[in-house]
């Protein structure tokens, strides 16, 4: 166990490392190009043996990726936006094999018209797709999940893919210390890969031709059916996983903070967790009595935390960085009311911040939940909205090295 | 608990398209005494329902023959007619 | 294994009654890539009427380990999986089987991005000169003239020329065939399995219910398509192009058989004007002057 210096990105190569992942594929798109240079580093430099496919486009990333999966071998593959848009067909189509397969997307805004900052759009826009999907908050979890990712992929439970999100930029590349286990604690947790079925001449078999339509449904619920039963496989392993890395507290696929004598809680997902607790602290210090619920796993969707998180409470606040087009909250308002027994809990509300890499600041939550609380208060009705900070220092164009 | 897995695999077998012959408008009929076990038949049928037989001579699998006439077609010394299904 | 003839080996790789229509060319080659490669095969087939012919589940008509894929993804997937039996230290031909559809339009950048990386995989390109599967509409590779669902006038553009665009990412090994030729199809995919690098097989698989000519007539069209010089035949290995011996007559003009021999049994060249026949013989003369430059030089 090793304490080192290092960005989101660099976590997640060395998590790569770690897995013993077989094949990689990469296509470079920022804000994860720092994740492929770095494997590719270690390549050349004989720290990994993996076998690097340089390919042409993301949907090509994800299809070699799975190629390789699906003939026995580990594999891994990143991306961000409008690779991961581009690779939408794949990513059902890997889902729908039920392969063991790992992939890291690094979130970012997309386009029209460009934009290379930070949004949770991209990654969110998939939770349709069937993959188990878990989000860092730190370099420390996307180390951590990208590990427990393929562990919890090739369970027999589960033997379906996940993907690990972080913010691009503040997480992809701000360093931090982290805690990196040992290649003999990570050998003893990932055991060889296990898939439930493998293309290879030794024993022909036929993987998706067509199914009557009734067999396809039921291939589809036995889909549903993983994901849901995947929340006891991901605590079990995730348990496990403390003989690996005795720094991350991973004993509920939801964390929380100071919920229990809440009257008000903050729901969000990722990076500025950090910054939503020590706002949460200010606003303690002055009576507020605030807690946050962290969204880890998007999916599978544990209904049982959510109620048991914001039951009773006097107020809801879920803060998004991801757009629902058409509904005036973003996803993660949607996902958490539909699990919400309305008679129990009081006001939700949904505030969309920070889109396309507006910088939110801990101030900016602590005036958010002040007003949420005021309104609550006060009788008013609480309003979805989007917010704007007030005073945003416009971004310079740099020479592109520099933006590294 | 993990009767609720299934995959979409499936297993070489015949007649994954069903039974094919009933496809059938006319039949293939082989004149033994022509044959010469050229096996050209053998090489382009696409169905795999021409039977090379011990004497290396040609038979017709009928369950699953759709009679597309390119066996009559290519064989060398028209050993094989093309004959009107009777059903 | 062997039938005793040509090395043809009596290995079954389509099992009867497919889903495919009575004649269909892509059977006869599947069965044919089976006598030649014998059991150490994973086929990937790309989305086409090969995804269809292998039937319903619980079975399979092919009689190999088969990953099916969406359109674009076969060659890498192809990539991948060749790179994975690396590791496991299996000598496996992973063979692409896409159509022309998935080769010439929508797969074109992921098949070019497999060639220049050099990968070790045979991709074979079923030519049935449209998008057969969907019922005919058009693709790059169908040639001038012919009429389709999307092209009623018939086609205005030139068959995309896919052997030699081939030819330039300067692959390991590159052929083209047809399955009116079998022995010779199956030497070369006997001579690409062994090779290590990027190998690409271009196969003529003329279709009865796309081109409009009687099913019984399959084999015979794939035969008259070379015989008229339409398709030539030929090899490109270490930078030198071998034209082979059933298309050597159509190095002179005077020794080729009449392209009308070919057009005139096809119900899709039936309302071709005598100027898109022009055209379509000019197209050929001109594919024809190139290949004996590359073949003399």
């Amino acid at each position: 166990m090793q304490m080192k210096v290092m960005s989101g990105n660099e976590a997640v190569a060395t998590a790569v490392k770690l897995a013993r992942v077989g094949v990689i594929s990469l296509y470079p798109i920022t804000p994860q190009t720092t994740i492929i240079e770095k494997l590719s580093e270690m390549r050349a430099r004989g720290e990994i043996d993996a076998e690097i496919v340089r390919v042409e486009s993301e949907h090509s990333a994800m299809a070699a990726a799975y190629g390789a999966a699906i003939s026995g071998v580990r594999a891994f593959t990143a991306t961000a936006s409008q690779g991961l848009l581009y690779m939408h067909e794949m990513v059902w189509w890997v889902s729908g094999s039920r392969v063991p397969l790992v992939m890291v997307v690094a979130t970012r805004a997309v386009g029209a018209p460009w934009n290379i900052w930070n949004e949770h759009t991209d990654f969110i826009s998939e939770r349709e797709s069937g993959w188990i999907m878990g989000f860092a908050m730190n370099p420390q979890e996307a180390l951590d999940m990208t590990l427990q990712a393929f562990r919890i992929s090739e369970d027999e439970r589960v033997f379906l893919p996940v993907m690990v999100g972080m913010d691009g930029f503040i997480l992809s590349h701000t360093k931090t210390p982290v805690k990196v286990p040992s290649q003999d604690n990570v050998d003893a947790f990932l055991p060889p890969r296990n898939q439930p079925y493998i293309i290879d001449p030794e024993n022909p078999i036929g993987m998706g031709n067509m199914f009557q339509p009734i067999e396809y449904m039921k291939l589809r619920e036995s889909i549903n059916s993983a994901i849901i039963n995947s929340e006891q496989v991901i605590k079990e392993i995730e348990r496990e996983y403390e003989n690996v890395n005795l720094e991350g507290d991973y004993s509920i696929l939801n964390p929380t903070y100071k919920v229990e004598d809440s009257e008000y809680v903050i729901v969000l997902m990722g990076a500025w967790s950090g910054d939503a607790m020590e706002a949460i602290d200010s606003l303690r210090a002055r009576g507020k009595r605030v807690g946050m619920l962290r969204i880890r796993y998007l999916r599978p969707w544990s209904e049982r935390e959510i109620n048991e998180a914001l039951r009773g409470r006097k107020g809801v606040l879920v803060l998004e960085r991801a757009t629902s087009f058409g509904r005036k909250s973003g996803p993660l308002y949607l996902e958490v009311k539909s699990s919400l027994d309305l008679n129990k809990t009081g006001s939700v509300s949904s505030v969309i911040a920070g889109l396309g890499g507006v910088s939110v600041s801990k101030r900016d939550i602590e005036l958010i939940l002040e007003k949420f609380i005021y309104d609550v208060e006060t009788g008013k009705e609480v309003e979805n909205y989007w917010y704007y900070p007030e005073k945003v220092k416009p971004i310079e164009p740099r020479i592109p090295r520099s933006i590294e | 608990m993990l009767n609720y897995q299934y995959y979409p695999i499936t297993h070489p077998d015949k007649g994954a398209g069903g039974k094919t012959g009933n496809w059938r408008l006319v039949k293939p009929v082989v004149d033994l005494s022509r044959c010469i076990g050229c096996k050209a038949c053998f090489l382009f049928c696409p169905e795999s329902t021409i039977i090379i037989r011990q004497d290396g001579k040609v038979d017709v699998d009928y369950e699953y023959c759709k009679g597309c006439g390119i066996c009559a077609n290519q064989c060398p010394v028209k050993a094989i007619n093309m004959v009107q299904e009777v059903n | 294994m062997s039938l005793g003839f040509r090395g043809v080996l009596n290995r079954n790789s389509l099992y009867s009654g497919t889903s495919a229509c009575p004649g269909c060319p892509e059977n006869i080659g599947m069965r044919q890539l089976g006598m030649a490669l014998g059991d150490n095969v994973v086929i990937i087939v790309v989305a086409g009427c090969s995804s269809v012919i292998q039937g319903m589940a619980p079975k399979n008509s092919y009689n190999y380990p088969v990953l099916n894929i969406a359109f674009a993804a076969g060659p890498s997937a192809a990539s991948g999986m060749a790179r994975a039996f690396k590791i496991r230290n299996k000598k496996v031909n992973v063979v692409v089987w896409a159509g022309d559809g998935g080769t010439a339009d929508i797969g074109f950048a992921s098949l070019s991005g497999a060639a220049e990386r050099n990968e070790d995989i045979i991709y074979i390109c079923v030519d049935n000169e449209a998008y057969m599967n969907s019922g005919g509409q058009r693709s790059g590779s169908t040639p001038l003239g012919a009429q389709t669902p999307t092209t009623p006038e018939g086609k205005k553009e030139n068959k995309k020329n896919l052997p030699f665009i081939m030819i330039e990412h300067r692959v390991k090994y590159l052929a083209t065939a047809s399955i009116g030729y079998p022995m010779d199809y199956m030497d070369k995919l006997r001579k690409a399995s062994k090779i290590e690098g990027f190998k690409y097989i271009h196969l003529l698989a003329p279709d009865p219910f796309g081109w409009l000519f009687d099913p019984s007539r399959t084999a015979e069209v794939a035969k008259l398509a070379v015989q008229t010089c339409y398709w030539p035949l030929f090899e490109y290995e270490d930078g030198r192009l071998i034209v082979n011996n059933e298309s050597l007559h159509c190095l002179d003009r005077k020794t080729r058989r009449p392209l009308s021999d070919f057009t005139s049994i096809q119900g899709r060249f039936k309302r071709m004007s005598e100027e898109q026949m022009k055209k379509l013989e000019e197209s050929i003369e001109n594919m024809w002057e190139r290949i004996k430059k590359f073949y003399y030089s």
